[in-house]
């Protein structure tokens, strides 16, 4: 009995220490960048980039969370995912021992043939956005994004990311509930208070004669139904957005290290 | 080809012609194709609507006897001048109309007699109990109300009714619709199939009531139908005794409208309900004629009650044969805001309550 125990606990003792381990990745590969902006795909002036830069600095150490931009004209034949993973990874960036933060990738030939919208996650960024969070991340900033709006849609985004880190960690009830909750109540409240009101009324002139038709004496002489023409109409069945849900997936990327993210082709 | 014919498309209204591609019958303003045989039997449809024919004659009436009039008295009510019947043991009472004081006015002249009646089955003592039933559970109800009418002057009235008879024969057109659904990987299809329907039937109507006195006010008398004939006897002066019997001053003519509209209206109903197995009915065209019409006069026996509550006056009438009780009741303003403003508290509360309870959960479950 006491040989089967100690060989359990050895097994056990043997498996947390090989078992994949996501949580305490090492040190970082890099140490960290002076700027959270990196624009190789030139699509920011020097001056946004730097306006840019310093909102992204200030976001990033009040939540003790890296918020990252980067473009560029050349994925180097990695996937977008990959290349938007590897370049927060190797860059050295993560304020906090699992590294966490969001790195936002713009992908645009410099032609503008091929683009793409990356997002990579790491440490609590998994944890913060969900599958469906990322594409409404990428949602709210679609449209400057199609529009060559640069600045303004990475400004946005970092503010959007911030709120919804807010929202994530802090209680927060929408007012929204009360108004549905008063809406409700009136139309609730007026349909009791209809019913009540038609409860007292009893009188009404009669529209019909249905209780006196002699018993048996409907006899149906004639009847015709006759197909004159059909229509066929056709509707397309919208096809469904690409995958979102609730789930947090992850991956790992070259480093080891574990991602979330999604993306988009605008 | 027999007969140069044109047809109109049922679709959109455009000259339809024969298409030696299809051969078939097509319109050339919205391709619709059609069959040659379904265009002939819709242009038979079409002619045969018509519109109603509702002629009334009478037949016959009888008068009332000198024997039998004897012992009747008239009185008239000094308020709203409503004229009713009773025997002359009949101590002066209030007026059903209005519920003031009626006094005697002299003799009963006679004029038209019932040819029926239906005697009271149900006693003043059944039309309280029926009147506190009618007041329980009305949430609106203003409480004093409950204390302040006067039931003790519930009072036994036969009211006169011509009751019609008549043969109907109605007529009806219709488009219908019947649809089907189905999809495949890229659409979702509708197949709208588009029919002309005719249909034509016979019935018939016996008792169709229609009161016979404009003090009663219609829609009362409507509501506490239906009478059962079963219990109809012949009309004897005896069964007046005890009760006050209204004064016809409505001639059958007059009210047989309201029996045509209500004739009319069930005629079609009937025969709407025998278009069947369709998603959508539409009335294109509908008639209704009468024949072998006749009214009968008849007291029909109501127990009566008027009552002034805050300077409105409110009638309560029960069917005396069947016990069926009507009476429109006054609401309580305040209670009606009080039930309201409770109702949008309390929804509001919990929607509340519950909401916040789930985002508190949610929270405490993301941040573990």
């Amino acid at each position: 009995m006491k040989k089967l125990l100690k060989a359990a606990l050895s097994a056990i003792l043997l498996f947390t220490l090989t078992a994949p381990n996501t949580v305490f990745a090492s040190e970082a590969l890099a140490p960290h960048p002076d700027s959270n902006v990196t624009d190789g795909a030139d699509l920011l002036t020097a001056d946004e980039e730097k306006k840019l830069d310093d909102h992204l600095k200030e976001l990033s150490s009040k939540l003790n969370f890296d918020i990252v931009v980067v473009t560029t004209h050349d994925l180097e034949g990695k996937t977008p995912m990959a290349y938007c993973d590897d370049f927060y990874d190797y860059s050295g960036y993560g304020l906090d021992e699992v590294f966490s933060g969001i790195c936002f990738l713009r992908y645009i030939t410099e032609d503008g043939s091929d683009y793409e919208v990356w997002i990579s996650t790491t440490g609590k960024g998994i944890d913060y956005f969900s599958d469906s969070d990322i594409q409404d991340q990428i949602d709210l900033i679609a449209d400057d994004i199609i529009y060559g709006n640069y600045y303004d849609a990475f400004y946005s985004f970092a503010d959007n990311v911030n709120r919804a880190i807010y929202h994530y960690t802090h209680f927060t009830y929408s007012p929204f509930w009360i108004v549905a909750g008063i809406v409700l109540g009136l139309i609730i409240a007026a349909s009791s208070v209809s019913a009540m009101k038609k409860d007292l009324l009893s009188v009404a002139p009669a529209g019909s004669a249905t209780e006196y038709i002699k018993r048996n004496s409907f006899k149906l002489k004639d009847s015709s139904d006759t197909f004159l023409y059909s229509r066929v109409a056709a509707v397309p069945i919208p096809r469904e957005s690409s995958s979102g849900g609730g789930g947090h997936s992850t991956h790992r990327s070259s480093s080891g290290r574990s991602h979330g993210g999604g993306g988009r082709h605008i | 080809m027999a007969g140069l014919q044109e047809y109109k498309c049922p679709c959109c209204g455009g000259a339809i012609e024969f298409n030696s591609d299809v051969q078939k019958m097509k319109c050339p303003y919205c391709d619709t194709e059609f069959e040659m045989e379904a265009l002939k039997q819709l242009d038979r449809d079409l002619s045969i609507d018509k519109a109603d024919e509702i002629e009334w004659d009478l037949g016959e009436t009888t008068e009332w006897s000198n024997s039998e009039i004897e012992g009747m008295r008239l009185f008239i009510c000094k308020s709203c001048a409503g004229e009713i019947i009773g025997d002359e043991n009949m101590a002066a009472t209030s007026c059903p109309y209005c519920g003031n004081n009626v006094v005697v006015m002299g003799n009963f002249a006679g004029g038209l007699k019932p040819d029926l009646v239906i005697p009271f089955k149900l006693d003043k003592d059944d039309a309280k109990k029926a009147m506190s039933a009618h007041l329980m559970g009305k949430k609106l109800l203003p409480r004093v109300f409950k204390e302040e009418n006067h039931i003790e002057e519930i009072q036994g009235v036969y009211v006169p009714f011509w009751l019609f008879n008549a043969d109907a024969e109605a007529r009806g057109r219709f488009s219908a619709t019947k649809t089907k659904h189905w999809t495949d990987t890229r659409f979702a299809y509708t197949k709208t199939s588009t029919y002309s329907v005719t249909r034509q039937a016979t019935l018939s109507f016996e008792n169709v009531p229609a009161d016979a006195s404009s003090k009663m006010d219609n829609a009362l008398m409507d509501s506490i139908e239906p009478y059962d004939y079963k219990d109809a006897v012949a009309f004897q002066t005896a069964y007046l005794a005890g009760y006050m019997a209204d004064k016809y001053d409505v001639t059958a003519d007059e009210s047989k409208e309201r029996a045509n509209e209500r004739i009319k209206s069930s005629s079609l109903s009937s025969l709407r309900n025998t278009v069947s197995g369709y998603a959508s009915v539409k009335t294109e065209n509908s008639g209704v004629s009468l024949s072998n019409p006749s009214a009968k006069y008849a007291l029909l026996p109501v127990w009566i009650l008027n009552t002034k509550w805050r300077d409105k006056n409110y009638t309560f009438a029960m069917n005396g044969q069947t016990g069926k009780f009507v009476g429109n009741l006054p609401m309580d303003e305040s209670l009606k805001n009080k039930y309201f403003w409770k109702y949008t508290g309390i929804t509001a509360g919990v929607v509340t309550a519950v909401t916040l309870l789930f985002s508190w959960i949610g929270f405490l479950l993301r941040v573990h």
